[in-house]
C-alpha cells in the first residue's frame, strides 16, 4: 500500500474526528482550526475524489435541506482500507519522530 | 432564516458549475451556499459574496489543474505525432491542406461578399423604419419591367398628413450631367440629389462640418461630400464658400458630409434643396401626373407596413387615377430590402437578385464540402499506415474516446493549418475578385468580434467534420487484427469512400456543365442575327444642345473624311429602344390602345446600321414629302396593327406630327434577347432628341478616324468632354450579368476539380500502394505495364462516370431554369454534357494515371523483397 500523502492524511483524520458529521463545510473547517490550511473546495472535492478512488473514503448521500438551496449534502465515511492506511502512517510517524521532543531542537540550535 | 434574495452570486455558480463533475457538483455547491449564508449572516451580504468570488477562482483554478492537466498532456502528445505526420508525409499532407486552404478561402471570400450585399442600408439609425414608396402598373410594362421606383411628388406629403403612422417623408430627385462649377474647377456630375429639408434627419449621414438639421433649409444651400470638397477646393475650407450650378443658380456649402458609404442604395455627393431645383426648371412640385422623384416615408416603430399598404388604394384612387382606366398600385419597400430587388424600374443604384447571393452561397458550402470529403478520403486512406499506432495505444490502454479525441484533435490542427494559409490566399485572390464582382471588399470586414467567433466555429466545425470519419472508424479496429497481421480489411469501406469520391466530382460535374451552358448561349447570342449590324460603329453621347443645333453641318464635315462611311444621328441604338406609346392614326376608335415603342431617327440610320426594310421603301432626302413626316414600322407592329396594306397610311406621332408609313422594316431585336421582339416605330426627326451620334468608320482606320471625330468635335463643342464608346462593347453590356456568370463558373468549377483530383490524386496514390505486392507479382507472372496502369484506373473511371449520371440531371435542370430568362435561347443538346464528361474523365485519368504508371513501372524486385 502506498503512504498516505499530508494532505490525504490531514483530510482522514479530519473525517475520523467527525465521525457522522463529515461533509465539505466540516472537513474544511476542522482543517482550516486544526491545521491553519484554508483549503478552497475545488482543492477539497479533487483530494476527496481521489482517496474516494483510492478506496480511502466512500461516499453517503445525504437528504437534502432547505439552507443549502435544496442541495444534499454528501458524507465521506473512513474505509477499512482508510482506516489500515492512517494506522499505518500513525506508526511510521511514531518511528520517525521517536525520541525527539521541542527539547531537541533547542539544544541543537543552541550547540 | 431563509434569505431568498441574500444568493451566492449567479454568475460564479454558474462557472462552477460547468467546471465540477456531476457527482460533485451538487455538494460542492451545496457546500458553498451554506458557509455563504453564514458568512452571510456574520459579516454581511458583500464580504459573502467577495469570499465567494475567491473560493470560486481558488477553485477554479485547482479543478482546471486537476481535470485538464492530464488531457493536456495527451492533447500535446497527439499534436507532436500530428506535427510529425505533416513531416513524414509531405505529399500527403500538402494535399490535404491545400485543399482545406483553397476550399476555406473560396467559403470566406463568397461569405465575406454575401455579407456585404445584405448589410446595404444598414447604417442607418432608422433603417428599421424606413420604407421607399414604389409603383406597379397593370398591364403595361416599360422594357420588361411593370414596377417603378419612381412615384408622384406630392404622395409623401399626402401620407403624412392622411396617415398617423407615417412620421415624415422625403423626396429625392436625382439629376445627371449637371454642371457644377466652384473656384477654377469646373465638371459634370452624375447622381445630384434635390431634396427636402428632412434628408438629413431621416437618413444618418454625418457631417464633417456644419448642421445637419439645418443645413437644406435655405434654398440656396448645398451640401457636398469631403470626396467633393476634395475635388473642388483641395484642402481649403468648404463650408461658407459658393458653388456655382448649370451656370446659373449660385449656391452655398452649408454642410460637408462624410462620403456616404458604399453599402447604400444610393451614393450621391451632392446634395441640394428640392426648393432649388423647382425654381431652377420652374416646376410644379404639387403635380400628381408624372413622377419623377424617389419619396421614402418613415414609420413609427409600431406600425405595420402591411397595414399600411391597404388603406393606399384609396389614395391612388383619389389622386392618381381619379376614374382613369390604367390601374395601379402602390407598395413599400423596406429600406434594407431595396439593394436584393433587381425588378424595378428607374433605379437608383445597382441591385443584385437574391437569387445569385443563394446560387454563391450553395456554391461556397459545396466546395468546402469537396474540401472536407478530401480530408476524410485521404486520412481513411492514409489510416491503414496508422494502423500500427492504433494498435499499439490500445494495447497500452487508451479506451476508445481518447483515440477519437486524438484524430478529432488532429483534424481540428490541419483545419487551423489550412485555414492559416488560406488567409494568405485571400489576400491574393479578394481584390480580383472585388473587382470582378464590382464590389469593395476587404478582409477588414472579417476582423470583427462576431465573425471571429463565426470562424472559430467554422474551424471547429471543419475540423470536425473532416475528422469524424476517420476518427469513428479508425479507433473502431480490433488491435488484435491490426498487430497479427499488420493488415485490416479494406474492402466494405472503399464503398464510403467510393460514394464521396462520387459526390464530389457529380458536384464538379454540374459546375463544369453549368459553365459550359452559360458560354454556349453567350456564343449565341453573339452569333445570333439580331437584325443590325453592330461592328465599326464609335458611338457618341450627345449631351450639348447646340450640338443638335449644328447636326446637319457637323455630318456633312464628317463625312468628307474617307474614312468614315457613314453618321447617323437618333435618340436610340436598335439594341436598346425604350420611348414607349400609343399608335394614333386619323379615325382611331378613342379605346383602341396599340402599345409600341419608338424612337427618332434621320436619313442614315437604317443604312448606317444595316437594317432590312421588307415592304415599302427607306426614308429617303429625295421625297420631299419624308421632311414633313415619315414612319417605319417592323412587322410585329403590323401585325398588332392588323392592317394589310400598311404602306402609305397615316399615323400622328404624339398628337401634332402626323405622317405616313413609307416602309416596314424586317424584325429586330431591339431589346436584349431576354424579350421578345415587340412594336416598333421609328420617326424621322433628325435633331430633337437625338442623344447618340453613331459613326460608320472603316475597317483599319480606326485610331486616327477617332482623333477626326475628337477634333470636329470638340470645335463644336467646347464647354463638354469628347466621350466615344463602340457599339459592340455596349452591345455586351446587356449581357454583363451573364458574362459575369460564366467568368464565375468557370473560376468555381476550376476549384472544385481542382479539389477534387488532388483527392483523386491521394486516393489513386494509396491505392497503388497498398496493391504494390499484387501488382509485382502480376508483372512477374507477365502484365504489361498497360495492363497494369489500366487495371489500377478503371475503378476511378468507373466512378467519375457514376458521377457523371447523378450531375447531368441535376444540371439539366438548373440550367433549364437558367435559360427561361431568355427569349432567344440556345438548345441544351446531349453534346455538351458529353463533352464536359469527356473532360472530366481525361482530368481524372490524367490524375490517376500518373500514380498507376509509377506503380506499374516499379521494379517487382523491389516490391517483392520484403516480406
Amino acid at each position: 500500500m502506498k503512504e498516505l500523502s499530508k494532505a490525504e492524511e490531514m483530510i482522514i483524520l479530519a473525517i475520523w474526528r467527525l465521525k457522522e458529521n463529515a461533509y465539505g463545510v466540516t472537513i474544511r473547517r476542522q482543517i482550516l482550526r486544526t491545521a491553519k490550511k484554508d483549503y478552497t473546495y475545488g482543492t477539497l472535492y479533487g483530494l476527496l475524489e481521489q482517496m474516494v478512488r483510492k478506496d480511502y473514503v466512500e461516499r453517503v448521500k445525504g437528504e437534502p435541506t432547505p439552507e443549502r438551496g435544496g442541495r444534499s449534502k454528501t458524507f465521506y465515511k473512513l474505509t477499512p482500507t482508510g482506516i489500515e492506511a492512517l494506522k499505518k502512517a500513525m506508526e511510521v510517524h511514531r518511528s520517525v519522530w521517536h525520541g525527539i521532543t521541542e527539547m531537541t531542537f533547542d539544544t541543537v540550535s543552541l550547540s | 432564516m431563509i434569505q431568498s434574495n441574500k444568493r451566492p452570486p449567479r454568475f460564479a455558480e454558474w462557472i462552477l458549475a460547468r467546471l465540477t463533475r456531476s457527482v460533485d457538483e451538487r455538494s460542492l455547491l451545496g457546500d458553498l451556499k451554506e458557509e455563504f449564508e453564514e458568512i452571510c449572516d456574520e459579516k454581511g451580504f458583500s464580504v459573502a459574496r467577495l469570499w465567494y468570488w475567491k473560493h470560486m477562482f481558488r477553485s477554479a483554478l485547482s479543478y482546471i489543474f486537476f481535470h485538464l492537466y492530464w488531457s493536456f498532456a495527451m492533447i500535446t502528445n497527439y499534436m507532436k505525432i500530428a506535427l510529425r505526420i505533416i513531416k513524414r508525409q509531405k505529399g500527403y499532407s500538402f494535399i490535404n491542406i491545400t485543399g482545406l486552404a483553397v476550399g476555406f478561402a473560396t467559403f470566406l471570400i463568397i461569405f465575406l461578399f454575401i455579407q456585404w450585399e445584405l448589410s446595404y442600408d444598414r447604417y442607418h439609425l432608422n433603417s428599421g423604419c424606413i420604407y421607399r414608396v414604389a409603383q406597379k402598373y397593370y398591364g403595361h410594362d416599360h422594357a420588361g419591367k411593370d414596377k417603378i421606383a419612381m412615384t408622384p411628388y406630392p404622395l409623401g406629403k399626402t401620407m403624412v398628413a392622411s396617415f398617423p403612422e407615417v412620421v415624415s417623408s422625403v423626396r429625392i430627385v436625382r439629376r445627371n450631367e449637371m454642371k457644377i462649377s466652384a473656384q477654377e474647377n469646373s465638371y459634370f456630375e452624375n447622381m445630384v440629389f434635390f431634396t427636402d429639408p428632412d434628408f438629413f434627419t431621416l437618413f444618418t449621414f454625418p457631417f464633417v462640418s456644419g448642421k445637419c438639421e439645418s443645413a437644406l433649409r435655405d434654398p440656396n444651400s448645398i451640401v457636398i461630400s469631403e470626396r467633393m470638397k476634395e475635388k473642388y477646393f483641395g484642402s481649403h475650407d468648404a463650408m461658407g464658400k459658393t458653388i456655382r450650378l448649370d451656370e446659373a443658380f449660385d449656391l452655398k456649402v452649408t454642410g460637408v458630409m462624410v462620403n456616404m458609404p458604399k453599402n447604400g442604395h444610393f451614393v450621391t455627393d451632392i446634395v441640394i434643396p428640392l426648393e432649388t431645383y423647382r425654381l431652377m426648371r420652374n416646376q410644379n412640385l404639387d403635380e400628381w401626373r408624372g413622377g419623377s422623384g424617389y419619396t421614402y416615408i418613415l414609420l413609427t416603430k409600431e406600425a405595420s407596413p402591411v397595414e399600411l399598404e391597404k388603406k393606399f388604394p384609396a389614395l391612388v384612387e383619389k389622386y392618381i387615377t381619379g376614374g382613369g382606366r390604367h390601374r395601379r398600385d402602390l407598395f413599400l419597400q423596406p429600406l434594407t430590402k431595396i439593394h436584393l430587388n433587381p425588378n424595378l424600374d428607374a433605379e437608383l443604384g445597382t441591385t443584385i437578385d437574391v437569387r445569385t447571393l443563394y446560387l454563391f452561397g450553395t456554391i461556397a458550402v459545396l466546395i468546402l464540402f469537396i474540401a472536407c470529403i478530401n480530408y476524410m478520403n485521404l486520412s481513411t486512406a492514409r489510416s491503414v499506415q496508422r494502423m500500427k499506432e492504433v494498435g499499439i495505444r490500445k494495447v497500452v490502454g487508451a479506451r476508445r474516446q481518447q483515440l477519437i479525441g486524438q484524430f478529432f484533435s488532429e483534424a481540428i490542427l490541419f483545419t487551423l493549418i489550412a485555414f492559416l494559409l488560406s488567409f494568405l490566399l485571400i489576400s491574393l485572390a479578394l481584390p480580383i475578385f472585388s473587382r470582378f464582382v464590382e464590389r469593395e471588399l476587404s478582409l477588414a470586414h472579417l476582423y470583427h468580434f462576431r465573425f471571429i467567433l463565426w470562424i472559430v466555429a467554422l474551424i471547429l466545425f471543419v475540423g470536425l467534420l473532416a475528422g469524424s470519419y476517420p476518427a469513428l472508424t479508425l479507433s473502431r479496429f480490433r488491435p488484435i487484427c491490426i498487430l497479427k497481421t499488420g493488415l485490416i480489411r479494406v474492402g466494405k469501406r472503399m464503398s464510403l469512400r467510393s460514394v464521396l469520391v462520387i459526390l464530389q466530382f457529380a458536384i464538379s460535374i454540374v459546375l463544369i456543365v453549368c459553365t459550359f451552358t452559360v458560354r454556349d448561349q453567350l456564343q449565341f447570342i453573339q452569333h445570333h442575327d439580331v437584325g443590325y449590324e453592330r461592328d465599326q460603329i464609335a458611338v457618341i453621347s450627345i449631351k450639348d444642345p447646340e450640338v443638335r443645333e449644328n447636326f446637319e453641318t457637323i455630318k456633312t464635315e464628317l463625312k468628307r473624311n474617307p474614312n468614315i462611311l457613314s453618321v447617323s444621328s437618333s435618340t436610340y441604338l436598335p439594341n436598346r429602344i425604350l420611348d414607349q406609346t400609343t399608335f394614333n392614326w386619323p379615325g382611331r376608335e378613342e379605346d383602341l390602345e396599340i402599345g409600341t415603342y419608338f424612337g427618332n431617327i434621320d436619313y442614315d440610320y437604317v443604312d448606317l446600321f444595316e437594317l432590312k426594310i421588307v415592304e415599302g421603301r427607306n426614308i429617303s432626302r429625295d421625297f420631299q414629302t419624308d421632311a414633313g413626316g415619315a414612319f417605319l414600322i417592323n412587322e410585329t407592329a403590323v401585325k398588332s396593327l392588323g392592317w394589310d396594306k400598311p404602306v402609305g397610311r397615316e399615323l400622328i406621332h404624339w398628337n401634332e406630327n402626323k405622317g405616313r408609313i413609307v416602309g416596314v422594316l424586317k424584325d429586330f431585336n431591339f431589346h436584349s434577347l431576354h424579350r421578345e421582339i415587340e412594336s416598333l416605330t421609328l420617326y424621322l426627326e433628325p435633331r430633337e432628341r437625338n442623344y447618340h451620334l453613331s459613326v460608320k468608320i472603316r475597317g483599319g482606320h480606326i485610331p486616327e478616324t477617332i482623333e477626326t471625330l475628337k477634333n470636329t468635335m470638340t470645335r463644336f463643342s467646347s464647354g463638354y468632354p469628347f466621350e466615344y464608346r463602340f457599339f459592340d462593347d455596349i452591345f455586351n453590356d446587356a449581357y454583363r450579368s451573364e458574362l459575369r456568370l460564366e467568368q464565375i463558373f468557370i473560376i468555381f468549377a476550376f476549384i472544385a476539380i481542382f479539389i477534387a483530383c488532388l483527392g483523386l490524386l491521394g486516393l489513386a496514390a494509396f491505392a497503388a500502394n497498398q496493391r504494390t505486392k499484387e501488382i509485382g507479382i502480376r508483372k512477374v507472372v507477365g502484365a504489361s505495364v498497360s495492363s497494369i496502369v489500366f487495371l489500377l484506373s478503371k475503378e476511378f473511371v468507373k466512378w467519375v462516370l457514376i458521377a457523371n449520371v447523378i450531375g447531368w440531371p441535376v444540371a439539366w435542370f438548373t440550367m433549364k431554369i437558367w435559360l427561361q430568362d431568355f427569349a432567344y435561347r440556345t438548345h441544351l443538346g446531349p453534346g455538351l454534357f458529353f463533352f464536359s464528361t469527356l473532360m472530366v474523365v481525361i482530368i481524372a485519368l490524367c490524375t490517376v494515371s500518373y500514380q498507376a504508371i509509377k506503380a506499374a513501372r516499379t521494379n517487382p524486385v523491389k516490391s517483392l523483397r520484403y516480406e
